[in-house]
C-alpha cells in the first residue's frame, strides 16, 4: 500500500503485550483513516455502551493515509474513545509531530487496552514497546513533564497528561509536543485511568507515496494557493486564531458571563490585536505546514507561555467577565499546565459563578474575580473541595446543584466562543454535532459571518441544513485524511481528491465525497446504540427564550425547525435515526448488525 | 471618491466614528483601532471611508454597524460607529 502502512500496533496493558495487525483494504477505502479509521476500529474492541473509564474501553491513536508526508499542514493526529465527558464516540484532533513519527514507526494507529497497576510511561520504537513505571512523574504539570521526556529520551515525540488526567477530570486532555493539546472530550482522563502518564515515540521509515512527482507538484500548487490567501498567508501567521474577538464581539455573538450577554465591553483588551503588542518569544509550526499559525508569549515573570488561541481568550475572558490580558493569558497558561480544557473549565466555572451571582447557591464569587476562578482551576485539578464535583463537568455539576439549564452544552460538551443566537447554522452544528457543542465538526462562523448576507443571513435558520451537512461530511473527510482544516480557507474541495489519489494510488473516482457521510453517520448510529436520541440534539432553554446583546438583542434559535430540516435532509427519521435506505446505501449494513442496532 | 482634506475640511460637527480591526488600524493616521473619527456634513457612504483611509479595497471584507453587516454602497448618517476587518479565520 502506498499512503497507508496498512498495519497497525495492539498493546494489550494487563499483561504489557503488543501484536502487529494488519488491516483489509476494506477499512481503508471506506474510512480513510484518522477519525474514520478510528471510529470503525474502535468497534471491534467496544461495544458502544462501554464504560469510559474502563480498562475496557480502548484509547486509538491513528494517523491518515496523508500523514507524515509532503502534502502541507498533514501532521495531524486523531485520539478515539467514549468520551468520559460526553458518553458519545469522541475523536479529538490536535496537530505537532506525533502523528507523523506514528507514520514513520509503520503503523497506520495505535491501540491500547487494558490498564496498568502503577503510573507509567510508554516507549514505542522499531525494537517494539516498553513500559516503564513513571511514578517520578506523579503530578507533574505539563513544562516539568516535557522537560523530563525531553532530556530523558531527546529523539522521540512526546504526548503526556497533566494532573487533571491523572484525577481522571472529565475534561482533561492530552499534550503533544511541548504545548499543543488534545482537547475536548476529556480524553486526558482515559489515559490517567489506564495510568499511562506519557507515550513516547520514534520511527525510523518512510512513508511511501505511489507518485512522487505529482505528489510534489500539488504540494507546490498547495503552497502557492496557501500563500496567496490572505488568511493563511498573513492573518494566521502574525495573530494566530486570536484575531477573531473583535469581530465576533461586535456581531454580538462573543458569550459573556456564561452566555448571559453576547457582547463584551471590553472586547478589545483581551482581543488579538492586544496580545500581538505582547512581546512574541517564538512561533512553531506543526510538522511540515506553511501557515504557522501557534506562538509563544515571554511574560513579566520571565516564562515562555503559550499564547492563547481564540476559544481560551472568549471563554476564559469574556465569558469569566475577565478583561485583563495578562490574568487570561495567566489562566490560559494555568490549564495547560495542568492539563484542562479551556472551554470546558470556563464552562462549568462560570455556570457556578452565574447560580453564585443569582444566590441559587451560597458562594462568594463573582465574574471578573480572577483570583478566585484560578483557585476554582486548581481544585478542579486536584478534585478538592468543590473541586471535585466541579471535576465532572458542566452538565453534572449544574444538574446535581438543581439548575441543568445554566450547564451551556449539548451532550456534555461545552459550547465554543460562538454564541448561536446569532448564527443558526452555528446553532444546529452544535446540536447535531457527534461529539457535543462543537464548532469545528463544521464552522459554519466561516460562513455566516464572511458571507454577502443577501446570500447567507446569519440570523436565519432557512437554508442552514443543507449548508452545514455538506460542511460536516466534508470536514469528516479532513479529520481523516489528515489535513488541517485551516487549509480550506485556501483550498478548494476537490483538491484534498487530488492529494488522497496522488499519495495512495487509488482511484476514489465518485465515492470520495461519500466517506464523510458514512463516518458522520457511523458516528451516528454509535450514539443511537448508547441511548442518544432527539433529545439530546438541544441546545439549553436560553438560547430559544433570551435574546443576546447588541445585533443579537432579539435572536432566538428556532430548534425544531433547524432539527426537522436537518433530518429530513439526512435521510433520517423525525426521532434522529439513520433509516435503512440510507445505511444500506452507505455500506453501513454490516456495522449495524455488529452493534446490534434495530434498523427501522 | 472624496479625499482626506476634503472630509476634513467640512464645516458640520457631525461625525462618524470608525474602528479599524485585524491589522487595518495601521491605516489609521494615528494607528488606533477604535475611536477614529471623520467629519461628515452630508450623506457619505462606507467606501468613502475606506477611500479616505485609503485602505486596499480587497482588504474591507466584513463592515459591521453596529454589529449589522452593511455594504460598501451603505449611506451614513451622523453620529453612526462603523467596524471595518480584513479577512479572518480561525476558531
Amino acid at each position: 500500500m502506498y499512503g497507508w502502512t496498512g498495519k497497525i500496533l495492539e498493546i494489550t496493558l494487563e499483561d504489557k503485550s503488543y501484536r502487529e495487525i494488519n488491516l483489509s483494504e476494506d477499512y481503508y477505502f471506506k474510512f480513510l483513516g484518522g477519525r474514520g479509521l478510528g471510529v470503525r476500529l474502535f468497534l471491534d474492541y467496544a461495544i458502544p455502551e462501554i464504560d469510559p473509564l474502563s480498562g475496557d474501553n480502548p484509547i486509538i491513536f491513528a494517523a491518515g493515509p496523508l500523514t507524515g508526508t509532503v502534502i502541507p499542514s498533514s501532521g495531524r493526529l486523531a485520539v478515539i474513545s467514549r468520551s468520559p465527558q460526553t458518553g458519545t464516540i469522541f475523536d479529538s484532533n490536535a496537530g505537532g509531530f506525533w502523528g507523523a513519527e506514528l507514520k514513520k514507526t509503520g503503523y497506520d494507529a495505535i491501540i491500547i487496552i487494558g490498564s496498568l497497576g502503577q503510573l507509567s510511561r510508554l516507549e514505542i520504537d522499531a525494537d517494539g514497546v516498553r513500559f516503564i513505571e513513571a511514578g517520578q512523574l506523579k503530578n507533574n504539570k505539563a513544562t516539568t513533564t516535557w522537560d523530563y521526556l525531553n532530556k530523558s529520551i531527546p529523539d522521540y515525540r512526546h504526548i503526556y497528561i497533566g494532573p487533571a488526567g491523572e484525577n481522571l477530570v472529565r475534561f482533561s486532555s492530552i499534550t503533544v509536543g511541548r504545548g499543543r493539546n488534545f482537547g475536548r472530550g476529556g480524553l486526558g482522563s482515559i489515559l490517567g485511568s489506564k495510568n499511562i502518564k506519557a507515550i513516547s515515540i520514534k520511527g525510523n521509515k518512510k512513508v511511501e507515496i505511489h507518485n512522487q512527482a505529482k505528489a510534489l507538484k500539488i504540494r507546490d500548487k498547495a503552497a502557492d494557493w496557501l500563500e496567496e490567501n490572505p488568511v493563511t498567508s498573513n492573518s494566521m501567521n502574525r495573530y494566530g486564531t486570536s484575531i477573531l474577538v473583535n469581530l465576533i464581539n461586535e456581531a454580538g455573538v462573543l458569550p459573556t458571563r456564561n452566555f448571559q450577554e453576547t457582547q463584551f465591553a471590553n472586547a478589545d483588551k483581551i482581543s488579538g490585536e492586544s496580545l500581538e503588542s505582547k512581546t512574541v518569544s517564538s512561533k512553531s509550526s506543526c510538522y511540515n505546514c506553511p501557515i504557522i499559525c501557534s506562538r509563544k508569549l515571554k511574560t513579566s515573570d520571565g516564562q515562555d507561555k503559550s499564547s492563547p488561541e481564540y476559544e481560551s481568550l472568549g471563554l476564559l475572558g469574556a465569558n469569566l467577565g475577565i478583561d485583563d490580558l495578562d490574568r487570561v493569558n495567566h489562566l490560559n497558561h494555568l490549564c495547560n499546565q495542568l492539563g484542562l480544557d479551556t472551554i470546558s473549565t470556563s464552562s462549568v466555572i462560570a455556570a457556578y459563578i452565574e447560580m453564585a451571582e443569582k444566590s441559587l447557591i451560597e458562594a462568594d464569587i463573582r465574574f471578573g474575580d480572577s483570583q478566585k476562578i484560578e483557585e476554582l482551576i486548581n481544585k478542579i485539578a486536584a478534585r478538592e473541595g468543590i473541586g471535585r464535583e466541579m471535576a465532572l463537568g458542566a452538565k453534572e455539576f449544574a444538574s446535581s446543584k438543581g439548575y441543568p439549564e445554566l450547564a451551556m452544552q449539548v451532550k456534555g460538551l461545552d459550547l465554543p466562543a460562538f454564541d448561536p443566537r446569532g448564527m443558526k447554522g452555528q446553532a444546529l452544528g452544535y446540536m447535531t454535532s457527534n461529539r457535543g457543542a462543537c464548532h469545528i465538526r463544521a464552522n459554519m462562523m466561516n460562513l455566516e459571518i464572511f458571507a454577502d448576507q443577501d446570500k447567507i443571513d446569519r440570523y436565519s435558520e432557512e437554508g442552514k441544513a443543507a449548508l452545514l451537512i455538506e460542511q460536516q461530511d466534508f470536514n469528516a473527510i479532513l479529520d481523516s485524511l489528515i489535513v488541517c482544516k485551516f487549509t480550506l480557507l485556501a483550498l478548494a474541495a476537490g483538491f484534498y481528491q487530488e492529494m488522497l489519489e496522488a499519495v495512495t494510488g487509488i482511484d476514489f473516482n465518485g465515492e470520495f465525497f461519500e466517506i464523510g457521510s458514512r463516518i458522520w453517520n457511523l458516528e451516528r448510529m454509535i450514539n443511537i446504540k448508547a441511548g442518544f436520541n432527539r433529545d439530546d440534539d438541544y441546545l439549553p432553554e436560553r438560547f430559544s427564550n433570551q435574546g443576546g446583546s447588541g445585533p443579537s438583542k432579539d435572536s432566538l434559535v428556532d430548534q425544531d425547525k433547524l432539527l426537522n430540516e436537518y433530518y429530513a435532509l439526512r435521510g433520517w427519521d423525525k426521532t434522529g435515526r439513520p433509516k435503512e435506505n440510507l445505511i444500506n446505501d452507505l455500506n453501513l449494513r454490516e456495522i449495524a448488525h455488529k452493534i446490534e442496532l434495530d434498523i427501522q | 471618491m472624496m479625499d482626506k482634506k476634503d472630509i476634513a475640511n467640512k464645516s458640520s460637527g457631525d461625525y462618524i466614528y470608525v474602528n479599524l480591526y485585524g491589522g487595518l488600524e495601521e491605516y489609521s493616521p494615528d494607528s488606533r483601532r477604535k475611536g477614529n473619527r471623520i467629519k461628515l456634513a452630508k450623506a457619505n457612504t462606507v467606501q468613502d471611508i475606506i477611500d479616505y483611509y485609503q485602505i486596499p479595497d480587497d482588504k474591507a471584507r466584513v463592515i459591521l454597524l453596529d454589529g449589522r453587516h452593511v455594504k460598501k454602497d451603505h449611506q451614513l448618517s451622523k453620529g453612526e460607529t462603523i467596524s471595518i476587518f480584513p479577512l479572518l479565520g480561525g476558531g
